[in-house]
């Protein structure tokens, strides 16, 4: 057994709670083991999240800095990270309802195609685009993500390699122009691969800027949290997950605003 | 000859297809716990989410 595969059943036991995403989902798709840590995107409600951390007391698990595991940040786009320490691991859990640039619509459709599936985790058009950060490592993901894309046109959407581009480009050369206007970096496929070589680390680098600024916002937010957060460890401490829970709610209350656009609630 | 091809990651990543699953799930838990040698070095970072530093 592995530990996220084990928590993914535990949180999906008698109903479809969560979908194991990023680096853990990137190996079941038989590509690279490269994170240590567990993220989840988790269904918006106050049932889930109350089964979810139902299974992480039962690990003993404890609150690291973030918002709390409760619909009204989440749904805000607030990240919420637990640890535990199990058989030698340190096993972080990192949980998100809203994932970076999926649509709303394309979120509903996930929960649906995941729908009896024994262990959901995130298909790869999706991993793609949560593993669009700001961290150069992700792209080198998504560059082998992109060749497990049987359909063309997905695959000229997302591919990272200049020469699988100009190669699907040979055979279908009308869509490659039609997708330009989505994906400028295609427009430079018919310069040649070096000039589709710098439109593509133009791309990533914009991407990242993207969500750099992205990030920039929830840490502008989270500041006030962020310094009243020593003391919120050290009053849970020890504490058992539930009442560190009803704590970290409690507190962040007036000093973590439910969503990085509005002001801090009353 | 094979086709010059980019390369995103190493051969011993994508050797990952090759694997059944008790095989997959033993190379994932022994990566798993030699990784664990780092954990003093990103104690405060984190991997996902919006948030990128505990504070100390």
């Amino acid at each position: 057994m592995n530990v996220y595969l084990d928590l993914t059943r535990k949180y999906n036991v008698g109903a479809l709670r969560a979908v194991l995403s990023s680096g853990q989902a990137v190996v079941l798709h038989r590509l690279a083991i490269m994170s240590k840590d567990g993220d989840w995107i988790l269904r918006e409600t106050p049932a889930a999240m109350e089964h979810v951390r139902g299974v992480l007391a039962a690990h003993a698990a404890r609150y690291r800095f973030g918002a709390p595991l409760d619909v009204r940040w989440m749904e805000g786009g607030w990240s919420s990270h637990l640890e535990f320490q199990e058989g030698g691991l340190r096993v972080r859990t990192d949980f998100v309802t809203r994932p970076a640039r999926i649509t709303a619509e394309d979120l509903d459709d996930l929960w649906n195609e995941q729908i009896g599936s024994p262990l959901p985790f995130v298909d790869v058009r999706r991993l793609v685009e949560i593993k669009k950060t700001n961290r150069e490592k992700d792209y080198v993901i998504i560059g082998e993500l992109a060749r497990l894309i049987a359909n063309p046109r997905e695959q000229l959407l997302v591919s990272r390699s200049a020469r699988d581009l100009i190669r699907i480009s040979e055979d279908h050369p009308a869509l490659t122009r039609e997708l330009g206007a989505e994906r400028p970096a295609l427009i430079a496929v018919a310069s040649g691969i070096e000039a589709l070589e710098i439109a593509l680390d133009a791309e990533r680098r914009q991407l990242m800027r993207i969500n750099e600024q992205r990030l920039a916002a929830y840490a502008a937010s989270a500041e006030e949290w962020s310094l009243e957060w020593p003391k919120v460890r050290r009053e849970i401490a020890g504490m058992q997950l539930a009442e560190a829970h009803a704590l970290v709610v409690d507190q962040a209350l007036g000093v973590l605003p439910f969503s990085p656009e509005e002001d801090h609630p009353s | 000859m094979k086709p010059i091809r980019d390369e995103f990651l190493s051969e011993e990543d994508l050797a990952l297809g090759d694997l059944d699953e008790a095989e997959l799930i033993a190379w994932w838990n022994l990566w798993l716990e030699q990784a664990q040698a780092t954990n003093d070095l990103d104690a405060r970072t984190y991997s996902h989410g919006v948030f990128t530093i505990e504070p100390e």
